[in-house]
């Protein structure tokens, strides 16, 4: 295989030096200096990267290669200019490579790499080559006017001359050069100001069993409101739909925190940032409702038979002007008085030192106790709750099932670093299939509500209008097929997490041991 | 696929002694567009070192029983050609005098020998060179595939032995294409067997098309596909009327004759003393022009 080694050069590298010492142990041929650019691209919360993959766009070509050697692509295609998106990108293997993992993120560009590529053939003694090296100058840089500059050594093998491969890798570690480690995103991060996997929307919260539960609820919420503020931008640029989503979710895992991670805060605090955060929630709303409606746009015109699948264009086309508005409307409320003193306020409180008031009885609690005892209440909740559904229950006992299932997912991402990666992980995998069950069926039942309350503003208008109405009419009976399908998966998805191997797990992990004395003044939690 | 976009036939005078091979480093293809170079990323070849293609391999034989007729010049430049135009492509060297290998600078060793070549699998793949050029690969001759026929008397599928070999680098190469030793023997009937297309260079005089007619009887006689059978005119001096009227002959008799003829030029004499096939040393030659216009015909006629 050709697989190509990057070195890093030594401090000192005197390239002269090493090329005249190179000449002296090898038969070289040097080519013409050749010139290469390239711009480097993933998404916000770095998709790309974290699958071990570059995309890179060259001329006109994009390509996505492994991290480690962009100049051994997967696949490429011929694209005059990277589009946002990847379903605007050409039919073919690199759309449909890139689509599961990016699914709606935009394609950020992240850099430019101009190089400088000296080329030297290896040869032998029948001038035959068997192996190339190159020196490659990358001067990187990235949206300000911030510049940075790369020199790196390339070693190409050849097939079949392995063993020259071996004696030159052994020449260029006597030099001081090292194979290197690091990708081209990382050593663009002075340029970039962003280090690879510096946002993810997966919670990381390392904490500490010991700690005070007070230091560690606060330690949660600003990591928290950090994902928050780095959506912001994204949502005023409107870049795509997911820095609003990002954005909402931390805003409901702070809410879920400040009410679950009972007597950690003083009373009147607590009570006065959940008010602030319910309605930092409620703004993006309808925002994110029309989002997740114009997003699965495609979805609905398949259901649709084919006569109607025209009649539905006026109501997405009424969606995407709401949308702006309403996207208008939350670019604005980011940069209000109201949410700035908010986010000010809330800052302030989480930097400020721990406090021992008598108000916040379980601000000393170790974390580990404490989490170990909401996270197995919260479980025994979902198990209560979730047992008492029949086929007969009516719709709102799985909306309140749904409930107690986030909470739950919530209190064990908060708290995942106190516990084996691999047993939390497959709790959570459970956890997620239930929701995902419950989510779907609640997603059907909140979209059939929402299409027939449109039914009205279509139809007053004659002719088209009627139309729509005929297709949202439509849509609404295929959105109740799939719920029914839905609510019968239910009992099985919920046999699975309700299994005897997951109670035990839980048990283990949470539950509280048996109290020889109970400890009056830590109840409530 | 990528190399169908490439169009580095058209395109190449433009940027007159331009070597594509000067950039292998980097550089998969080179694509030139008037004044501007455009570097086109390699092909889709997977991390996993095999090729991502829907074709099956096409096995190519230069052949003749006729000795210095051109079949290694022919295998030498269609096999570079084969591998500018964007597709994975490895040639074989059979003949023991090893001239394709010379050629490209590979010193003419199989380390396992006759009886290696004909074992296949690892042994197959260990004595696979890269060669000066992107995507193109060699096998080298060994002096000791003179007694490929002794070796292949022994086995118990004489005849098809080859072609099994080649199989396990199916998924390796779009194209392998077979430079032969000239003789009618078993080698030359597993030959027969494993080609898709057989290459049979003519010299336009009146022995050389007696060798051919003697081939086409053969193939009939052991009931080979003659279908697979495509000649060509190499070494042609079109001032010659001897030459104007053999051809004149055997088109009257054999359809499939290329229409692309290998004039007689002294650059393809020159092959010998640059050690590179034509196109790689002499683009804007007459000679390089006939050999990338009768690969393009060979590509053609192997994809319909
Ligand atoms: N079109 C041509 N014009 C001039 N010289 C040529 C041409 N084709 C081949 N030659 C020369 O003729 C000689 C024989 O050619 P080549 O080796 O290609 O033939 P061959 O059929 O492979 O021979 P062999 O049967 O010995 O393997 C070589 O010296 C080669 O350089
Ligand atoms: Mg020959």
């Amino acid at each position: 295989m050709t697989q190509m080694t990057r070195y890093n050069l030594p401090d000192a590298f005197d390239k002269a030096d090493f090329l005249k010492q190179l000449a002296e142990s090898y038969p070289l041929q040097r080519e013409r200096e050749v010139r290469d650019q390239a711009v480097f691209y993933d998404t916000f919360d770095w998709r790309l990267y974290e699958k071990g993959l570059l995309l890179l766009h060259q001329d006109e070509t994009l390509a996505l290669a492994p991290l480690k050697d962009e100049h051994l692509p997967l696949c490429v295609c011929t694209v005059a200019e990277t589009p946002l998106f990847a379903e605007d990108l050409p039919e073919g293997e690199l759309r449909n490579r890139l689509t599961p993992i990016i699914e709606m993120r935009a394609l950020l560009k992240l850099f430019e790499k101009r190089s400088r590529l000296r080329t030297l053939r290896v040869l032998d003694e029948a001038q035959k080559t068997v192996a190339y090296l190159a020196l490659e100058t990358a001067l990187l840089s990235g949206a300000g006017n911030k510049r940075h500059s790369h020199t790196v050594l390339w070693l190409r093998p050849l097939r079949g001359y392995e063993a020259q491969a071996e004696s030159l890798h052994n020449f260029l570690s006597e030099s001081g050069c090292r194979p290197a480690g690091e990708s081209w995103p990382e050593i663009a991060a002075p340029v970039t100001e962003r280090a690879p996997g510096d946002y993810s929307t997966k919670l990381r919260v390392p904490l500490e069993a010991q700690q005070p539960s007070g230091e560690a609820a606060k330690t949660i919420l600003r990591v928290l409101l950090s994902a928050m503020r780095a959506n912001e931008e994204g949502i005023r640029k409107d870049i795509d739909t997911e820095f609003l989503h990002d954005f909402r979710v931390a805003v409901r895992r702070t809410r879920s925190a400040l009410g679950q991670l009972k007597g950690v805060f003083p009373v009147a605090e607590t009570q006065r940032f959940r008010k602030d955060f319910s309605y930092l929630g409620k703004l993006s709303n309808r925002l994110r409702d029309l989002d997740v409606y114009l997003l699965h746009e495609k979805e609905y015109q398949n259901l649709l038979p084919e006569a109607l699948r025209g009649g539905i264009d006026p109501l997405f086309d009424y969606l995407r002007v709401e949308r702006r508005k309403e996207q208008r409307k939350m670019a604005r409320a980011l940069r209000s008085p109201r949410y700035l003193q908010i986010l000010q306020d809330w800052e302030a409180f989480l930097n400020a030192p721990a406090e021992n008031s008598p108000s916040a009885p379980n601000a000393g609690v170790p974390t580990g106790e404490l989490a170990g005892a909401r996270i197995y209440k919260r479980f025994r909740a979902v198990l209560k709750a979730g047992r008492g559904i029949s086929g007969a229950s009516p719709d709102s006992e799985l909306h309140a099932l749904r409930l107690e299932c986030k909470k739950l997912r919530y209190l064990l991402e908060f708290f995942s670093s106190l516990y084996p990666e691999q047993e939390i992980q497959r709790l959570v995998k459970q956890l997620k299939g239930l929701q995902d069950n419950l989510g779907r069926f609640q997603d059907l039942f909140v979209q059939q509500g929402t299409l027939l309350s449109w039914v009205e503003r279509f139809s007053a208008a004659a002719g088209e209008g009627e139309k729509t109405v005929i297709a949202i009419g439509s849509l609404v009976g295929s959105l109740e097929a799939e719920k029914r399908q839905v609510r019968s998966a239910f009992p099985g998805i919920f046999a699975k997490f309700a299994s005897g191997g997951n109670k035990k797990l839980f048990k283990k992990l949470f539950a509280p041991p048996e109290p020889a004395v109970a400890a009056p003044d830590r109840k409530g939690f | 696929m990528l190399r169908r976009t490439a169009k580095v036939f058209e395109t190449f005078e433009v940027y007159g002694g331009w070597q594509p091979s000067c950039y292998g480093m980097f550089i998969e293809q080179k694509h030139i567009c008037n004044t501007t170079l455009i570097i086109l990323a390699s092909p889709p070849r997977a991390g996993t070192g095999r090729v991502d293609k829907e074709e099956p391999v096409k096995i190519i034989a230069v052949y003749h029983f006729k000795g210095g007729v051109g079949k290694t010049a022919t295998a030498v430049n269609l096999a570079y050609l084969a591998a500018q135009s964007g597709a994975r492509t490895l040639i074989c060297d059979l003949d023991p005098q090893g001239s394709a290998s010379f050629y490209f600078r590979v010193k003419a060793e199989f380390v396992a020998g006759a009886k290696g070549l004909l074992k296949g699998g690892g042994n197959l793949e260990k004595s696979l060179k890269g060669t000066d050029y992107q995507r193109l690969d060699l096998l080298p001759a060994d002096f000791s595939f003179r007694n490929l026929d002794r070796k292949l008397d022994g086995l118990d599928s004489p005849k098809t032995r080859l072609g099994k070999v080649l199989g396990s680098l199916r998924d390796e190469y779009e194209y392998i294409i077979l430079d032969c030793p000239p003789n009618i023997t078993i080698a030359a009937e597993n030959v027969f067997h494993a080609a898709d297309f057989l290459l049979v260079p003519i010299i336009p005089t009146t022995l050389a098309v007696r060798s051919f007619a003697q081939l086409l009887l053969f193939f009939k006689k052991k009931r080979y596909d003659h279908k697979k059978i495509f000649a060509f005119y190499s070494m042609v001096e079109s001032r010659k009327l001897l030459h104007r009227e053999s051809m004149a002959f055997v088109e009257s008799r054999f359809k499939r004759v290329l229409h692309t003829r290998i004039p007689y030029a002294a650059e393809i004499e020159r092959m010998g003393m640059h050690r590179q096939p034509v196109p790689a040393f002499s683009p804007n030659s007459p000679a390089a022009a006939a050999y990338r216009s009768l690969w393009e015909e060979v590509e053609k006629i192997i994809k319909t």
